[in-house]
């Protein structure tokens, strides 16, 4: 867990690698958001939350071996660490908090 | 899957951007991404794939540069922010700086469109890079004698024969006026010369019909120009159609020009073959025969001129300088290239040039001014910036920072001032043009050059103009600058001081130059001609029935009320006469003598004294066949007893009378060798001079008219006052004096501004000092002394920096005459008392708002 709080794409971006397990790189990442939120999203858009996660410690990447696709060259390959865990599990946890109520806060906006 | 080459350069050109904008450990990973995305797209088609992967690119790369120079871009937001809230807040200096800088642009850009006029002059001549104009020294003993463009007939073929460089030549007589007539209507056009047929293909100038390569090869071919042909035949064709000119020769025009556009040098409004000069010679077309022809000759591709010119002395030993050279005259030959033939026109007066070089002097001045404002201000608003610079150093502000923020801010206003300045450009061409009497117009300064070089501009006058205060300020150290302790460094005062001295020294030079150049052409209507111009009306023969009778027309005159005298003549002086080769006794080579044929009334009715022997006369026969020359010619000839000597042209004549000189040409010359006889060619003169004594001009011209109508109704009733005509060869030089003054005036006043609001300056900075000393007792007037005396004194210094200047350019100008006034002590003095009385006027209003403030405003806030 960090001292400071991530960003929201940061946290989509994390969400994002933990749901896609083995095979979180850049172009299924940037699939994987672009159909979860239904807004454009570039690939080197995706680079700048996984670069910064990376800095923080919440992510770690390596590449694969080169395949005959892709041009021949190599995917990078992120997986969350241990303190990027724990993060999630952090915002799960004050999320659950914060939300418990929502439903019912909303109606009385009609009022 | 092998890539193909062009994908393979593909991602190469990515990987080139991504290296600046993506950590190298996901750049590999990052181009495979977008190629797997493209592939598996490329199974729907192609081009949509393709469009998905520039779209993926470009939005990459913009997300990846956001992120990169975020930072810097929230810099650059409070910059602006700055820069915005720090004029608003100082509107006053804003709006001086910013009206400053765009009047002094906007006189630049103006002086610019007349520059770059002047410098397409001849270009749209495809072939102008190799076309040249033959040009002539004349040499006496081996010193220099004249300089001309016009020579002989045969230089330009017997070239093309001997030299091989020379692609083809084009020979032009020089400009002549003349009454073209169809059927019972005479048209007068000017600027009729003969052409060879090589004019149209060495040369741009559109025919509109007629065809380029037959049109000008028979004789008594006559072209005009589309304006002319509309003058002359409305709507009709005239090609095929018969037109008389001058004497009874009938021509048919085989074709119709577009007229030369304005910036060409060579210019004519109807075109004669120049086979036409051989079939009726009206001069000799030989090397012997006199220079009248101007030649230009196209070199071939890769030949240089050089080399040409390498072979004149020989070609011309040859030809003609064999010749001549026992009695110690000799040519020599140039090539002058095409491109200079504008500003080289004429020999005896290069206006264009030295108005080229003076406008550009004037716009780089004017800029020059108007920049040094914009530091003045800026520096001297330094210190209220001070806080400013000291509270973004102690944050953190690197000294780079602060030289990028103050330059910014300048490039911002320059920008600014550069659209208004613009603004001003377009609104002020119509005015310029009628001074100018041109028409240029700004949007032919919108190509890529002049946009490039306005930029450029906005640079160099951004960077000139923040340069100092960015690294000034940039300077400041911020515990004194926080502290308050902002001493407005004596060194700045005087770098400051510096400037405005250089500022005045400009203005005042403006000033005298303007003063003196009016004296100048003031003076040149006052020399005395020694010929009367006063109320003299011309009246041009325009035709034959005119000529032939102008004895009985001189009569009928005579006769008419109001006029005092009438004399037939070839020309009239104001504007120079032609010149011919004339072989004076002892001599075995003919010179060139300028030549005038008048009658014997001619020297009484222009006033013109006889110095020695006697004029013409009816009582002798033999006059007919006499010369009258003038003084300079006698002296030239080292004649101390001319008359009875001979001259030869058409057989031996003798001098019976010398003349007074009279000055018959432009005042830019030195009045030349002349000779007069009675004989026109083909015993018919050119014009009619009638001295008018009356108070009842119309009158006195109705009269005039109606008798003339009596002996040719057809010809229109044309005269010109001789003084009018003398009065338009100086328009020109009026015409730049008018410019020069209004750019002058316009100096003078941007340096007045940045004057007047360095002055608020200082009286703001110097409040509380006014107001201690008001307490103290100190008067208003003292008050107001204390401020003035240091622009004074700055002042006097700018005076004593410029007189000399302004001596040396002047004296420069003046060369172009050969009639100098003196240099008037009154135009220093005026610049001297102006220019301190100006500054004194400026400074003034801000200085008795600070004498006249009560103390107890400026002290009581500390």
């Amino acid at each position: 867990m960090t001292d400071k709080y991530i960003s929201r794409p940061e946290e989509i971006v994390l969400l994002a690698v933990r749901k896609l397990e083995d095979n979180a790189y850049g172009i299924t990442i940037r699939n994987f958001i672009q159909e979860l939120t239904g807004k454009y999203w570039s690939i080197g858009a995706i680079y700048v939350p996984l670069e910064r996660l990376e800095k923080k410690g919440l992510l770690i990447s390596h590449n694969s071996t080169p395949s005959q696709e892709r041009g021949g060259r190599r995917k990078r390959l992120f997986k969350l660490t241990p303190a990027g865990v724990e993060e999630l599990d952090e915002i799960c946890r004050i999320n659950a908090i914060l939300w418990k109520d929502y439903p019912k806060l909303s109606p009385d906006r009609n009022e | 899957m092998t890539m193909s080459r062009e994908k393979k350069t593909r991602s190469r050109f990515f990987e080139f951007f991504l290296e600046k904008f993506l950590s190298e450990k996901y750049r590999e990973a990052f181009v495979g991404d977008l190629l797997e995305g493209y592939e598996a797209r490329a199974s729907d088609g192609r081009t949509s794939a393709k469009i998905w992967l520039v779209f993926q690119f470009l939005s990459s790369v913009l997300s990846l540069l956001k992120k990169n120079i975020y930072g810097s871009l929230a810099m650059f937001k409070n910059y602006f922010l700055m820069a915005f809230r720090n004029l608003k807040k100082h509107r006053a200096y804003t709006l001086i700086n910013i009206f400053g800088l765009a009047l002094g642009l906007s006189a630049a850009i103006l002086i610019l469109l007349y520059l770059q006029f002047e410098i397409s002059y001849d270009r749209f001549h495809k072939n102008a890079e190799s076309i040249y104009r033959i040009c002539i020294r004349n040499l006496r003993e081996g010193r220099f004698e004249a300089e001309s463009h016009i020579f002989t007939a045969p230089i330009g073929p017997d070239m093309k024969k001997d030299f091989p460089e020379v692609e083809d030549f084009v020979r032009m007589s020089t400009p002549r006026t003349a009454y073209l007539a169809i059927d019972n209507e005479a048209f007068r056009v000017d600027q009729i010369r003969h052409a060879s047929p090589g004019l149209f293909e060495v040369f741009d100038f559109k025919l509109l019909s007629g065809s380029p390569q037959s049109a000008l090869a028979d004789p008594f071919s006559l072209l005009l120009s589309e304006q002319t042909a509309k003058g002359i035949f409305g709507h009709e064709d005239p090609i095929g159609k018969t037109v008389r000119i001058g004497h009874e020769d009938l021509y048919k025009v085989t074709g119709v020009f577009a007229d030369p556009p304005p910036n060409s040098s060579i210019r004519f409004n109807a075109l004669i073959s120049f086979a036409t000069l051989y079939a009726r010679p009206i001069m000799g077309m030989d090397w012997d025969g006199g220079n009248q022809i101007v030649t230009y000759i196209q070199l071939r591709k890769n030949a240089s001129a050089s080399s040409v010119e390498k072979k004149f002395p020989d070609f011309l030993w040859q030809n003609i300088n064999e010749k001549i050279a026992p009695y110690g005259w000799k040519y020599e030959a140039y090539l002058q290239p095409m491109k200079k033939v504008h500003f080289y026109h004429d020999e005896s007066s290069r206006t264009a040039l030295v108005n080229f070089y003076t406008f550009s002097a004037v716009a780089v001045f004017i800029l020059l001014i108007a920049c040094i404002n914009f530091i003045n201000l800026t520096t001297a608003r330094a210190a209220r910036r001070a806080k400013e610079v000291g509270i973004r150093k102690v944050i953190g502000a690197h000294r780079g920072n602060l030289i990028r923020q103050f330059l910014g801010e300048s490039v911002v206003m320059t920008g600014l001032a550069f659209a208004v300045g613009i603004g001003f450009a377009f609104i002020l061409t119509p005015t310029y043009n009628q001074l100018l009497n041109k028409e240029l117009n700004p949007a032919g300064l919108i190509n890529t050059i002049s946009i490039l070089g306005l930029f450029f501009l906005i640079l160099v006058v951004a960077v000139a103009s923040g340069i100092h205060p960015a690294f000034y300020m940039s300077s400041f150290q911020p515990v004194k600058t926080l502290k308050g302790i902002f001493d407005s460094a004596r060194s700045k005062k005087r770098f400051r001081n510096a400037l405005v001295v250089f500022q005045f020294v400009i203005s005042v030079t403006l000033i005298v130059c303007t003063f003196l150049i009016r004296n100048q052409l003031r003076y040149i209507k006052s020399v005395e001609l020694g010929y009367g111009k006063e109320n003299m009306v011309v009246l041009p023969l325009a035709d034959r029935n005119l000529r032939t009778k102008t004895e009985e027309i001189r009569t009928a005159l005579l006769a008419l009320p109001g006029i005092s005298g009438a004399a037939a003549s070839s020309e009239v002086p104001y504007n120079g006469f032609t010149s011919n080769g004339y072989i004076p006794e002892g001599y075995s080579h003919s010179i060139m003598i300028h030549a005038l044929d008048a009658d014997e009334h001619f020297l009484e009715t222009y006033g013109i004294d006889l110095v020695k022997g006697r004029s013409f006369s009816r009582e002798f026969a033999t006059d007919k066949d006499a010369y009258l020359i003038n003084e300079t010619l006698a002296k030239q000839l080292g004649w101390d007893d001319p008359l009875g000597k001979t001259i030869r042209r058409n057989g031996d004549r003798m001098v019976i009378g010398v003349v007074k000189d009279f000055q018959f040409a432009t005042l830019h010359n030195t009045i030349a060798p002349l000779l007069i006889t009675n004989t026109p060619w083909g015993n018919e003169f050119g014009f009619l001079s009638v001295k008018i004594k009356t108070d009842d001009i119309p009158g006195t011209l109705g009269a005039i008219e109606k008798a003339f109508k009596n002996f040719s109704p057809l010809i229109p009733f044309e005269y010109f006052f001789l003084d009018d005509a003398f009065d338009r060869l100086y328009r020109s030089e009026e015409r730049f004096e008018k410019i020069f003054q209004y750019f002058s005036l316009l100096a003078v006043c941007i340096a007045l501004l940045g004057l007047f609001s360095l002055s608020a300056y200082s009286a703001q900075q110097k409040s509380k000092e006014i107001g201690i000393r008001k307490v103290l007792g100190a008067t208003a007037p003292q008050i107001l002394s204390l401020f003035s005396r240091e622009t004074i004194v700055l002042i006097i210094v700018s005076n004593a920096i410029a007189f000399p200047v302004a001596l040396f350019v002047i004296q420069r100008w003046l060369g172009n005459f050969a009639y100098r006034s003196s240099i008037s002590l009154w135009a220093f003095v005026f610049a001297f008392f102006g220019s301190i009385a100006a500054a004194f006027l400026t400074i003034s209003y801000q200085s008795v708002k600070a004498a006249l403030r009560k103390p107890a405003d400026e002290l009581r806030s500390e």
